[in-house]
Protein backbone atom coordinates (compact mmCIF):
# COMPACT_ATOMS: atom_id res chain seq x y z
CA UNK A 1 0.00 0.00 0.00
CA UNK A 2 2.42 2.46 0.65
CA UNK A 3 4.41 1.58 -2.20
CA UNK A 4 1.64 2.09 -4.35
CA UNK A 5 1.32 6.00 -2.51
CA UNK A 6 4.91 6.63 -3.18
CA UNK A 7 4.31 5.90 -6.75
CA UNK A 8 1.26 7.44 -7.35
CA UNK A 9 3.36 10.87 -5.52
CA UNK A 10 6.16 10.26 -7.76
CA UNK A 11 3.75 10.34 -10.79
CA UNK A 12 2.21 13.26 -9.70
CA UNK A 13 5.54 15.03 -9.19
CA UNK A 14 6.49 14.31 -12.62
CA UNK A 15 3.22 15.87 -13.95
CA UNK A 16 3.25 18.92 -11.95
CA UNK A 17 7.04 19.57 -12.68
CA UNK A 18 5.95 20.03 -16.35
CA UNK A 19 3.42 22.66 -14.73
CA UNK A 20 6.41 24.67 -13.28
CA UNK A 21 6.67 28.57 -15.14
CA UNK A 22 8.90 28.69 -18.19
CA UNK A 23 11.99 30.02 -18.24
CA UNK A 24 11.98 33.28 -19.25
CA UNK A 25 13.02 33.89 -23.01
CA UNK A 26 15.88 36.06 -24.42
CA UNK A 27 14.58 39.79 -24.05
CA UNK A 28 16.74 41.95 -27.16
CA UNK A 29 17.99 45.56 -25.62
CA UNK A 30 15.31 48.15 -26.38
CA UNK A 31 16.49 50.76 -28.40
CA UNK A 32 19.12 53.33 -27.57
CA UNK A 33 18.47 52.26 -23.40
CA UNK A 34 21.21 54.62 -22.70
CA UNK A 35 20.57 57.38 -24.89
CA UNK A 36 19.64 59.86 -21.91
CA UNK A 37 22.50 61.07 -20.07
CA UNK A 38 23.39 61.04 -16.95
CA UNK A 39 20.94 57.81 -15.96
CA UNK A 40 21.89 56.56 -12.34
CA UNK A 41 21.65 52.52 -13.42
CA UNK A 42 22.55 50.19 -10.56
CA UNK A 43 24.37 47.09 -10.83
CA UNK A 44 23.64 44.46 -8.92
CA UNK A 45 25.11 40.74 -8.69
CA UNK A 46 23.72 37.36 -6.75
CA UNK A 47 26.05 35.65 -4.65
CA UNK A 48 28.99 34.52 -7.13
CA UNK A 49 28.70 29.97 -6.87
CA UNK A 50 31.05 28.37 -5.56
CA UNK A 51 33.06 27.08 -8.53
CA UNK A 52 32.61 23.07 -8.60
CA UNK A 53 31.76 20.51 -10.94
CA UNK A 54 28.48 19.75 -12.39
CA UNK A 55 27.08 16.30 -13.82
CA UNK A 56 23.75 16.88 -15.33
CA UNK A 57 21.97 13.38 -16.68
CA UNK A 58 23.62 11.75 -13.27
CA UNK A 59 21.42 13.14 -10.87
CA UNK A 60 20.43 9.97 -9.07
CA UNK A 61 21.99 9.32 -6.25
CA UNK A 62 24.01 6.25 -7.28
CA UNK A 63 24.49 7.61 -10.25
CA UNK A 64 25.59 11.05 -8.88
CA UNK A 65 27.75 9.47 -6.46
CA UNK A 66 30.03 6.89 -9.25
CA UNK A 67 30.37 10.63 -11.20
CA UNK A 68 31.60 12.11 -8.06
CA UNK A 69 33.99 9.67 -7.69
CA UNK A 70 35.22 9.13 -11.14
CA UNK A 71 35.91 12.15 -11.25
CA UNK A 72 36.95 13.25 -7.75
CA UNK A 73 40.57 14.68 -9.08
CA UNK A 74 38.55 17.13 -11.52
CA UNK A 75 36.78 18.31 -8.55
CA UNK A 76 39.25 18.77 -6.46
CA UNK A 77 41.28 20.83 -8.93
CA UNK A 78 37.95 22.71 -10.10
CA UNK A 79 37.32 24.25 -6.62
CA UNK A 80 40.27 25.55 -6.60
CA UNK A 81 39.98 27.73 -9.52
CA UNK A 82 39.70 31.70 -9.07
CA UNK A 83 36.71 33.50 -9.99
CA UNK A 84 38.02 37.44 -10.01
CA UNK A 85 36.98 37.79 -13.53
CA UNK A 86 33.49 37.65 -12.47
CA UNK A 87 33.81 39.29 -9.16
CA UNK A 88 34.92 41.81 -10.88
CA UNK A 89 32.08 42.41 -13.63
CA UNK A 90 29.92 44.86 -11.90
CA UNK A 91 33.28 47.47 -12.01
CA UNK A 92 34.03 46.05 -15.69
CA UNK A 93 30.11 46.90 -16.27
CA UNK A 94 30.01 50.27 -14.37
CA UNK A 95 33.14 51.57 -16.44
CA UNK A 96 31.42 51.03 -19.80
CA UNK A 97 28.42 52.89 -18.43
CA UNK A 98 30.59 55.57 -17.42
CA UNK A 99 32.10 55.85 -21.28
CA UNK A 100 28.59 56.20 -22.34
CA UNK A 101 28.12 59.44 -20.04
CA UNK A 102 25.75 57.39 -17.29
CA UNK A 103 25.96 57.45 -14.00
CA UNK A 104 26.38 53.87 -12.80
CA UNK A 105 25.46 52.84 -9.10
CA UNK A 106 27.29 49.52 -7.78
CA UNK A 107 25.42 47.85 -5.21
CA UNK A 108 27.75 46.20 -3.05
CA UNK A 109 25.67 43.56 -1.44
CA UNK A 110 24.99 40.45 -3.04
CA UNK A 111 21.45 39.91 -4.34
CA UNK A 112 19.56 37.76 -3.21
CA UNK A 113 17.23 37.82 -5.93
CA UNK A 114 14.60 35.11 -4.34
CA UNK A 115 13.69 36.96 -1.68
CA UNK A 116 12.43 39.87 -3.10
CA UNK A 117 8.78 39.99 -3.68
CA UNK A 118 6.94 39.18 -6.40
CA UNK A 119 5.67 41.15 -9.08
CA UNK A 120 2.70 38.98 -9.45
CA UNK A 121 2.85 40.04 -13.65
CA UNK A 122 1.43 37.37 -15.90
CA UNK A 123 2.44 39.39 -18.75
CA UNK A 124 4.88 38.72 -21.64
CA UNK A 125 8.54 39.39 -20.62
CA UNK A 126 7.35 41.00 -17.46
CA UNK A 127 9.81 41.29 -14.97
CA UNK A 128 9.08 38.26 -11.81
CA UNK A 129 10.59 40.47 -8.86
CA UNK A 130 10.03 44.04 -7.24
CA UNK A 131 13.01 45.73 -7.38
CA UNK A 132 11.46 48.83 -6.07
CA UNK A 133 13.38 48.40 -2.82
CA UNK A 134 16.50 49.07 -4.57
CA UNK A 135 14.93 51.93 -6.77
CA UNK A 136 14.40 54.32 -3.71
CA UNK A 137 17.41 53.22 -1.64
CA UNK A 138 19.73 54.36 -4.37
CA UNK A 139 17.81 56.35 -6.40
CA UNK A 140 18.14 54.41 -9.50
CA UNK A 141 16.32 55.14 -12.66
CA UNK A 142 17.59 51.27 -13.74
CA UNK A 143 19.00 48.80 -12.53
CA UNK A 144 21.10 45.77 -14.44
CA UNK A 145 21.42 42.77 -12.29
CA UNK A 146 23.68 39.72 -12.94
CA UNK A 147 22.42 36.22 -11.77
CA UNK A 148 25.45 33.10 -12.00
CA UNK A 149 23.70 30.33 -11.36
CA UNK A 150 26.91 27.54 -12.42
CA UNK A 151 30.57 28.54 -12.43
CA UNK A 152 33.10 25.65 -12.91
CA UNK A 153 32.98 22.49 -14.88
CA UNK A 154 30.21 20.51 -16.58
CA UNK A 155 30.65 17.17 -17.76
CA UNK A 156 27.34 15.71 -19.09
CA UNK A 157 26.05 11.80 -18.22
CA UNK A 158 23.32 9.78 -18.81
CA UNK A 159 23.24 7.93 -15.91
CA UNK A 160 26.49 6.35 -15.22
CA UNK A 161 28.16 7.33 -18.16
CA UNK A 162 29.50 10.42 -19.40
CA UNK A 163 28.22 11.15 -22.99
CA UNK A 164 30.81 14.09 -23.39
CA UNK A 165 33.75 15.45 -22.31
CA UNK A 166 34.01 18.05 -19.41
CA UNK A 167 33.72 21.36 -20.15
CA UNK A 168 34.29 24.83 -18.44
CA UNK A 169 30.81 26.09 -17.51
CA UNK A 170 29.18 29.38 -17.11
CA UNK A 171 25.27 30.11 -16.48
CA UNK A 172 22.86 32.25 -15.42
CA UNK A 173 21.42 35.69 -16.85
CA UNK A 174 21.68 38.90 -16.91
CA UNK A 175 18.91 41.59 -17.36
CA UNK A 176 17.89 45.28 -17.35
CA UNK A 177 14.97 46.24 -15.25
CA UNK A 178 13.73 49.63 -16.41
CA UNK A 179 11.19 51.62 -13.05
CA UNK A 180 8.77 52.92 -15.72
CA UNK A 181 8.36 49.51 -17.84
CA UNK A 182 6.93 46.31 -15.93
CA UNK A 183 8.49 44.43 -18.45
CA UNK A 184 12.76 43.49 -18.78
CA UNK A 185 14.11 46.45 -20.68
CA UNK A 186 16.87 43.60 -22.01
CA UNK A 187 17.24 39.64 -20.46
CA UNK A 188 19.93 37.65 -21.76
CA UNK A 189 20.14 34.12 -20.80
CA UNK A 190 24.10 33.40 -20.31
CA UNK A 191 25.20 29.87 -21.50
CA UNK A 192 28.77 29.22 -22.23
CA UNK A 193 30.87 26.29 -22.78
CA UNK A 194 34.01 25.83 -23.90
CA UNK A 195 36.41 22.57 -24.24
CA UNK A 196 39.79 21.87 -24.01
CA UNK A 197 41.81 22.10 -26.44
CA UNK A 198 43.81 18.78 -27.47
CA UNK A 199 43.78 16.45 -23.97
CA UNK A 200 41.34 17.50 -21.26
CA UNK A 201 42.29 14.31 -18.83
CA UNK A 202 45.59 16.41 -17.44
CA UNK A 203 45.62 16.18 -13.46
CA UNK A 204 46.20 16.70 -11.21
CA UNK A 205 46.23 20.80 -12.96
CA UNK A 206 44.50 19.94 -15.66
CA UNK A 207 45.89 22.80 -17.45
CA UNK A 208 43.68 22.36 -20.96
CA UNK A 209 40.08 22.23 -19.05
CA UNK A 210 41.48 25.04 -16.27
CA UNK A 211 41.87 27.16 -19.44
CA UNK A 212 38.53 26.58 -20.86
CA UNK A 213 37.04 27.19 -17.78
CA UNK A 214 38.86 30.85 -18.05
CA UNK A 215 37.57 31.01 -21.52
CA UNK A 216 33.81 30.29 -20.69
CA UNK A 217 34.30 33.09 -17.78
CA UNK A 218 35.76 35.54 -20.57
CA UNK A 219 33.00 34.32 -23.22
CA UNK A 220 30.29 35.21 -20.53
CA UNK A 221 31.92 39.00 -19.73
CA UNK A 222 32.17 39.85 -23.25
CA UNK A 223 28.63 38.60 -23.78
CA UNK A 224 27.54 41.12 -20.97
CA UNK A 225 30.22 44.16 -22.35
CA UNK A 226 30.40 44.12 -25.43
CA UNK A 227 26.47 44.72 -25.79
CA UNK A 228 26.71 47.36 -23.41
CA UNK A 229 29.42 49.15 -25.22
CA UNK A 230 27.99 49.22 -28.66
CA UNK B 1 45.52 44.02 -57.25
CA UNK B 2 49.00 41.95 -56.87
CA UNK B 3 50.27 44.88 -55.09
CA UNK B 4 47.67 44.72 -52.69
CA UNK B 5 49.21 40.99 -52.33
CA UNK B 6 52.40 42.02 -52.30
CA UNK B 7 51.70 44.59 -49.48
CA UNK B 8 49.30 42.00 -47.10
CA UNK B 9 52.49 39.45 -47.32
CA UNK B 10 54.42 42.21 -46.95
CA UNK B 11 52.59 43.01 -43.84
CA UNK B 12 52.02 39.66 -42.64
CA UNK B 13 55.62 39.09 -42.64
CA UNK B 14 56.70 41.70 -40.92
CA UNK B 15 54.25 41.14 -38.21
CA UNK B 16 55.75 37.72 -37.58
CA UNK B 17 57.33 37.57 -34.37
CA UNK B 18 61.52 36.55 -34.90
CA UNK B 19 63.04 35.99 -31.53
CA UNK B 20 65.46 38.79 -30.16
CA UNK B 21 68.74 36.89 -30.40
CA UNK B 22 69.85 33.85 -28.77
CA UNK B 23 71.82 35.61 -25.62
CA UNK B 24 72.50 32.91 -23.12
CA UNK B 25 73.38 30.44 -26.21
CA UNK B 26 77.36 30.62 -26.38
CA UNK B 27 78.45 32.75 -29.43
CA UNK B 28 79.11 29.59 -31.37
CA UNK B 29 76.52 27.62 -30.68
CA UNK B 30 75.30 25.57 -33.93
CA UNK B 31 72.33 24.88 -34.51
CA UNK B 32 70.46 21.85 -36.55
CA UNK B 33 67.22 20.51 -37.57
CA UNK B 34 65.39 17.83 -37.52
CA UNK B 35 62.02 17.51 -38.94
CA UNK B 36 59.81 14.30 -38.67
CA UNK B 37 60.35 11.48 -41.66
CA UNK B 38 56.72 12.14 -43.69
CA UNK B 39 56.76 13.11 -46.96
CA UNK B 40 54.35 16.24 -46.36
CA UNK B 41 53.85 18.07 -43.85
CA UNK B 42 50.83 18.21 -41.54
CA UNK B 43 48.08 20.68 -42.12
CA UNK B 44 44.79 20.89 -40.88
CA UNK B 45 42.02 23.16 -40.15
CA UNK B 46 41.49 24.60 -36.67
CA UNK B 47 38.93 22.52 -35.11
CA UNK B 48 36.73 23.41 -32.42
CA UNK B 49 35.24 21.04 -30.14
CA UNK B 50 32.75 23.57 -27.62
CA UNK B 51 29.76 21.58 -29.44
CA UNK B 52 31.33 18.17 -29.14
CA UNK B 53 29.22 15.79 -26.62
CA UNK B 54 26.05 14.68 -26.13
CA UNK B 55 23.84 16.19 -23.85
CA UNK B 56 23.02 14.90 -20.69
CA UNK B 57 20.50 11.83 -20.78
CA UNK B 58 18.92 9.10 -18.49
CA UNK B 59 19.42 5.07 -19.62
CA UNK B 60 17.20 2.51 -17.99
CA UNK B 61 19.53 -0.49 -16.98
CA UNK B 62 17.24 -3.77 -17.39
CA UNK B 63 16.81 -5.53 -14.40
CA UNK B 64 18.86 -9.10 -15.11
CA UNK B 65 20.97 -9.29 -11.94
CA UNK B 66 24.44 -7.50 -11.36
CA UNK B 67 25.91 -9.31 -14.09
CA UNK B 68 23.44 -8.31 -16.22
CA UNK B 69 23.35 -5.14 -14.85
CA UNK B 70 27.23 -4.70 -15.52
CA UNK B 71 26.94 -6.17 -18.96
CA UNK B 72 24.43 -3.47 -19.85
CA UNK B 73 26.89 -1.15 -18.25
CA UNK B 74 29.24 -1.62 -20.46
CA UNK B 75 27.47 -2.24 -23.47
CA UNK B 76 26.18 1.14 -22.67
CA UNK B 77 29.79 3.13 -22.07
CA UNK B 78 30.92 1.06 -25.31
CA UNK B 79 28.27 3.03 -27.15
CA UNK B 80 28.87 5.92 -25.90
CA UNK B 81 32.24 6.00 -26.48
CA UNK B 82 31.85 4.75 -30.44
CA UNK B 83 29.30 8.07 -30.57
CA UNK B 84 31.75 10.61 -28.97
CA UNK B 85 34.52 8.99 -31.15
CA UNK B 86 32.33 9.46 -34.54
CA UNK B 87 31.59 12.52 -33.94
CA UNK B 88 35.14 13.93 -33.18
CA UNK B 89 36.27 12.69 -36.38
CA UNK B 90 33.45 14.02 -37.91
CA UNK B 91 34.32 17.97 -36.57
CA UNK B 92 37.76 17.56 -37.38
CA UNK B 93 36.72 16.03 -41.05
CA UNK B 94 34.46 19.44 -41.44
CA UNK B 95 37.64 21.80 -39.96
CA UNK B 96 39.42 20.40 -43.20
CA UNK B 97 36.97 20.96 -45.13
CA UNK B 98 38.67 24.53 -45.62
CA UNK B 99 41.86 23.08 -46.66
CA UNK B 100 40.10 22.24 -50.24
CA UNK B 101 41.40 24.84 -52.50
CA UNK B 102 44.80 24.31 -51.36
CA UNK B 103 45.29 20.62 -51.48
CA UNK B 104 47.26 21.19 -54.60
CA UNK B 105 49.66 22.82 -52.68
CA UNK B 106 49.83 21.15 -49.59
CA UNK B 107 50.21 17.69 -51.53
CA UNK B 108 53.31 18.84 -52.94
CA UNK B 109 54.96 21.18 -49.52
CA UNK B 110 57.13 18.48 -47.88
CA UNK B 111 59.26 18.69 -44.73
CA UNK B 112 62.52 19.52 -46.78
CA UNK B 113 60.84 22.54 -48.99
CA UNK B 114 59.61 23.75 -45.47
CA UNK B 115 63.39 23.25 -43.87
CA UNK B 116 64.95 25.06 -46.73
CA UNK B 117 62.53 28.25 -46.99
CA UNK B 118 62.80 28.67 -43.29
CA UNK B 119 66.37 28.47 -42.86
CA UNK B 120 67.92 29.32 -46.38
CA UNK B 121 72.00 27.77 -46.41
CA UNK B 122 73.16 30.86 -45.65
CA UNK B 123 71.04 30.77 -42.39
CA UNK B 124 73.38 28.28 -40.99
CA UNK B 125 70.86 26.35 -39.69
CA UNK B 126 71.15 22.87 -41.70
CA UNK B 127 67.99 20.38 -41.93
CA UNK B 128 69.55 16.81 -41.43
CA UNK B 129 67.41 13.90 -41.63
CA UNK B 130 64.71 12.59 -39.26
CA UNK B 131 66.46 10.85 -36.13
CA UNK B 132 69.86 11.85 -36.99
CA UNK B 133 72.10 13.55 -34.47
CA UNK B 134 74.61 16.05 -35.60
CA UNK B 135 78.66 15.46 -34.36
CA UNK B 136 78.53 19.07 -32.59
CA UNK B 137 76.28 21.99 -31.23
CA UNK B 138 72.70 21.22 -30.66
CA UNK B 139 70.02 20.01 -32.59
CA UNK B 140 66.51 21.08 -32.12
CA UNK B 141 63.95 17.62 -33.03
CA UNK B 142 60.71 19.32 -34.19
CA UNK B 143 57.18 17.94 -34.91
CA UNK B 144 55.53 21.13 -36.25
CA UNK B 145 51.90 20.99 -36.86
CA UNK B 146 49.54 24.17 -39.04
CA UNK B 147 46.71 24.61 -38.97
CA UNK B 148 44.15 27.36 -40.96
CA UNK B 149 41.66 29.37 -39.44
CA UNK B 150 38.39 28.67 -40.54
CA UNK B 151 38.34 32.03 -41.68
CA UNK B 152 41.06 31.30 -43.73
CA UNK B 153 42.67 34.15 -42.92
CA UNK B 154 45.54 33.19 -40.64
CA UNK B 155 47.77 30.31 -39.91
CA UNK B 156 48.78 29.08 -36.38
CA UNK B 157 51.56 26.59 -35.71
CA UNK B 158 52.23 24.15 -33.03
CA UNK B 159 55.78 23.27 -33.13
CA UNK B 160 56.78 20.70 -30.47
CA UNK B 161 60.38 20.26 -30.10
CA UNK B 162 62.71 18.70 -28.28
CA UNK B 163 66.45 19.92 -27.78
CA UNK B 164 69.13 18.11 -28.02
CA UNK B 165 72.95 18.74 -27.37
CA UNK B 166 75.49 16.47 -29.55
CA UNK B 167 76.30 13.23 -27.95
CA UNK B 168 73.10 12.88 -26.02
CA UNK B 169 70.08 10.84 -26.04
CA UNK B 170 68.43 12.99 -23.33
CA UNK B 171 66.52 15.84 -24.27
CA UNK B 172 67.82 19.70 -23.02
CA UNK B 173 64.57 20.94 -22.80
CA UNK B 174 60.97 20.05 -24.05
CA UNK B 175 57.82 21.67 -24.90
CA UNK B 176 55.55 22.99 -27.84
CA UNK B 177 55.65 26.64 -29.20
CA UNK B 178 52.58 28.11 -30.85
CA UNK B 179 52.44 30.49 -33.24
CA UNK B 180 49.56 32.32 -34.31
CA UNK B 181 50.02 34.91 -37.79
CA UNK B 182 48.25 38.05 -37.88
CA UNK B 183 45.16 37.97 -40.37
CA UNK B 184 45.80 38.73 -43.78
CA UNK B 185 42.87 41.50 -45.11
CA UNK B 186 42.51 40.56 -48.41
CA UNK B 187 39.59 40.48 -50.91
CA UNK B 188 39.71 37.05 -50.95
CA UNK B 189 41.75 35.08 -48.70
CA UNK B 190 41.59 31.49 -50.87
CA UNK B 191 42.67 33.06 -53.95
CA UNK B 192 45.50 34.86 -51.53
CA UNK B 193 46.51 32.31 -50.55
CA UNK B 194 46.69 30.14 -53.79
CA UNK B 195 47.98 32.37 -55.94
CA UNK B 196 51.26 31.48 -57.62
CA UNK B 197 51.10 28.25 -56.90
CA UNK B 198 50.54 28.53 -53.43
CA UNK B 199 53.76 31.04 -52.79
CA UNK B 200 51.71 32.64 -50.16
CA UNK B 201 50.49 29.90 -48.27
CA UNK B 202 54.14 28.29 -48.36
CA UNK B 203 55.99 31.51 -47.05
CA UNK B 204 53.59 32.69 -44.49
CA UNK B 205 53.99 28.87 -43.19
CA UNK B 206 57.65 28.57 -43.63
CA UNK B 207 57.97 32.07 -41.50
CA UNK B 208 55.85 30.54 -38.90
CA UNK B 209 58.17 27.16 -38.46
CA UNK B 210 61.36 29.75 -38.61
CA UNK B 211 59.80 32.02 -35.65
CA UNK B 212 58.61 29.11 -33.73
CA UNK B 213 62.02 27.77 -33.70
CA UNK B 214 63.95 31.06 -33.20
CA UNK B 215 61.28 31.46 -29.96
CA UNK B 216 63.03 28.02 -28.91
CA UNK B 217 66.25 29.04 -28.94
CA UNK B 218 65.85 31.85 -27.27
CA UNK B 219 64.45 30.22 -24.69
CA UNK B 220 65.71 26.37 -24.13
CA UNK B 221 68.17 27.21 -23.24
CA UNK B 222 67.32 30.44 -20.45
CA UNK B 223 63.98 29.36 -19.97
CA UNK B 224 62.26 32.19 -17.90
CA UNK B 225 61.17 31.27 -14.30
CA UNK B 226 57.32 30.88 -14.31
CA UNK B 227 55.31 32.48 -11.65
CA UNK B 228 51.50 31.46 -11.19
CA UNK B 229 50.92 34.39 -9.70
CA UNK B 230 51.28 36.02 -12.46
CA UNK B 231 48.64 34.27 -14.70
CA UNK B 232 46.01 36.48 -16.60
CA UNK B 233 43.48 36.28 -19.32
CA UNK B 234 44.71 37.06 -22.55
CA UNK B 235 42.40 38.12 -25.88
CA UNK B 236 44.62 37.99 -28.71
CA UNK B 237 43.09 37.41 -32.68
CA UNK B 238 42.78 33.71 -34.33
CA UNK B 239 42.14 34.64 -37.44
CA UNK B 240 39.16 37.59 -37.62
CA UNK B 241 38.13 36.13 -34.01
CA UNK B 242 38.94 36.71 -30.79
CA UNK B 243 40.40 34.03 -28.85
CA UNK B 244 41.09 33.86 -25.40
CA UNK B 245 44.08 31.98 -23.16
CA UNK B 246 44.83 32.16 -19.29
CA UNK B 247 48.54 32.57 -19.25
CA UNK B 248 52.05 34.31 -18.11
CA UNK B 249 53.37 37.22 -20.13
CA UNK B 250 56.91 36.95 -20.99
CA UNK B 251 57.16 39.66 -23.46
CA UNK B 252 54.95 42.06 -25.39
CA UNK B 253 55.95 44.02 -28.82
CA UNK B 254 54.68 45.35 -31.90
CA UNK B 255 51.37 44.28 -31.25
CA UNK B 256 52.31 40.66 -30.13
CA UNK B 257 52.72 38.70 -26.83
CA UNK B 258 54.78 36.47 -26.13
CA UNK B 259 53.10 34.17 -23.37
CA UNK B 260 53.61 31.13 -21.43
CA UNK B 261 50.52 29.13 -21.18
CA UNK B 262 48.89 27.04 -18.37
CA UNK B 263 50.39 23.81 -20.40
CA UNK B 264 53.68 25.59 -19.76
CA UNK B 265 53.87 26.24 -24.08
CA UNK B 266 55.30 29.20 -25.26
CA UNK B 267 52.37 31.19 -27.66
CA UNK B 268 53.10 34.18 -30.02
CA UNK B 269 50.08 35.97 -30.32
CA UNK B 270 48.58 38.89 -32.60
CA UNK B 271 46.96 41.19 -30.25
CA UNK B 272 44.17 43.72 -31.07
CA UNK B 273 45.92 46.95 -32.87
CA UNK B 274 45.04 49.33 -30.08
CA UNK B 275 47.25 51.81 -30.95
CA UNK B 276 49.84 53.05 -33.86
CA UNK B 277 52.55 50.67 -34.25
CA UNK B 278 56.25 52.22 -33.21
CA UNK B 279 58.54 53.00 -36.04
CA UNK B 280 60.66 49.83 -35.39
CA UNK B 281 57.80 47.66 -35.90
CA UNK B 282 56.30 49.49 -39.18
CA UNK B 283 59.75 49.75 -41.25
CA UNK B 284 60.14 46.89 -43.95
CA UNK B 285 63.98 46.45 -43.34
CA UNK B 286 63.61 45.99 -39.34
CA UNK B 287 63.75 42.58 -38.26
CA UNK B 288 60.20 41.67 -36.96
CA UNK B 289 60.35 41.35 -33.21
CA UNK B 290 58.38 39.90 -30.10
Amino acid sequence: MTFRWGLLLAVAAAFLAGCAAPPQAAVSMGYRPFAEPGLRIGIAMSTLPKVDTSFPGAEWPLCHAAAALANAKLTAHARTLPADDLASLKDDIAEVLKLKGQVPVVIDEPLVVDKLPKTGHTARNAVARDYSSLQSKYRLDKLLVVELTEVGISRPYSSYIPTGEPKGVVSGRFYMVNFTDPAYEWYLPLLQQKSAQGSWDEAPAFPGLSNAYFQAIEAARQAILQPLAN
Amino acid sequence: MACHHIIALAALLAAMPAAPAAESVPADAVWSLSLPAGENIDFRGQVNFDKAGQGPGAMLYPTLGLAGFVVALAAHAAVVKGQIKEQRSEIEADADRILVPFRKTLDTFSYGELAERAFPAASGVPWIGSGARPQSGWLIASSPVFYMTQDQSALIIDNTVAVFQAGSEQPLYTNTVRVVSRAVEVENEAVFWQRNGGQHLREVTAALYRTSVEIVRAHALAPIASSAGAQRTFRYLEGKNEAVERAEPISEQCGRALIRNLRGWLMSIPLKRGRAAAPECTAPAAPPAL
